[in-house]
């Protein structure tokens, strides 16, 4: 696993995390000074775009986004959202994750869910 | 428009108009003088609004010094302003043109020119507004920043880490 997931792991019972959310490079550089993580979130959908709800967000949204904060983030980790209709089953899940990861160069992915999800986590798991 | 995505009228009406439908602007701007006069024209008689751009062009400058300093220069520079009048150009942005330059074309054409660092002398003036606000650090010196946001986005990262480490962040208020 990525040292920079362990060291997040390793803060657990020990300091607080610090996480916010970033769309772009000049302000993902100033919040990086203070944050242990970086979310680039697909609630860009609505903060950005004005949708009414995260729905509409594209693949290519979360990435051109991402490939600006990525210029700003030096220390923290940075996670990207999947957006919605992405990951619905393995296949794709692990294609766009495999996308995501290598245009945007970031740490790591998140996605929403429980059980519906797990095969797909698991799948996306295993090829890192 | 960016770069070579308007290299010929049919290339430029085809962008344009996609940059129109898709995002609902009210004009689209594109760079340069009698070069892309053609172009312009063909854009306008499409009915899309087109602001011109003169003096130093981002898009295939390899120098970003200041343009009018040359007589051979300012003469250009003055013909494309009027050829882009002709065109039919809504207004013109100039961008780092010598003072007396800008100040003799915004006499002479009718449309506003708008400024970024060409002087007072413009009907108007533009800056990107992260160098306005202090989000971008660009040491340019057209720019004049008007704000520090770098350091009051930084000051409320930094409260907001304080209060999570002290699990201050948050209160009951906002917990469900």
């Amino acid at each position: 696993m990525n040292k920079k997931i362990l060291n997040f792991i390793k803060k657990k019972n020990k300091t607080k995390i610090i996480s916010l959310t970033a769309y772009s490079k000049n302000i993902a550089s100033i919040i990086d000074r203070h944050c242990d993580l970086v979310l680039v979130g697909d609630s860009l959908g609505s903060v950005l775009y004005s949708f009414s709800s995260t729905k509409k967000v594209t693949l290519d949204m979360m990435i051109e986004h991402s490939k600006s904060v990525r210029m700003g983030v030096k220390k923290s980790l940075m996670v990207v959202d999947m957006p919605h209709n992405t990951y619905r089953n393995s296949k794709e899940a692990l294609s766009n994750a495999k996308k995501i990861i290598s245009k945007t160069k970031c740490d790591a992915i998140k996605l929403e869910g429980g059980k519906k999800v797990i095969q797909i986590i698991k799948g996306s798991r295993h090829a890192s | 428009m960016p770069h070579n995505t308007y290299r010929n009228s049919k290339e430029a009406l085809s962008n344009a108009k996609k940059i129109i439908s898709k995002t609902k602007c009210d004009a689209i701007k594109l760079e340069g003088g009698k070069k892309v006069v053609q172009i312009i024209k063909t854009l306008i008689k499409n009915k899309i609004p087109v602001m011109g751009h003169l003096g130093v062009l981002p898009q295939s400058a390899t120098n970003f010094k200041f343009k009018g300093k040359e007589i051979a220069e300012r003469k250009i520079i003055l013909r494309d302003s009027k050829l882009l009048e002709d065109a039919g150009v809504f207004s013109i942005v100039l961008e780092c043109v010598e003072s007396s330059l800008a100040k003799e074309i915004t006499k002479t054409v009718k449309v506003p020119t708008i400024g970024i660092g060409a002087s007072v002398h413009c009907d108007g003036q533009v800056l990107v507004t992260d160098d306005l606000i202090g989000l971008n650090k660009i040491k340019a010196r057209f720019v004049k920043r008007y704000s520090n946001i770098e350091k009051q986005i930084n000051d409320a990262a930094l409260k907001f880490k304080k209060d999570v480490i002290r699990s201050k962040f948050p209160t009951k208020k906002h917990s469900y």
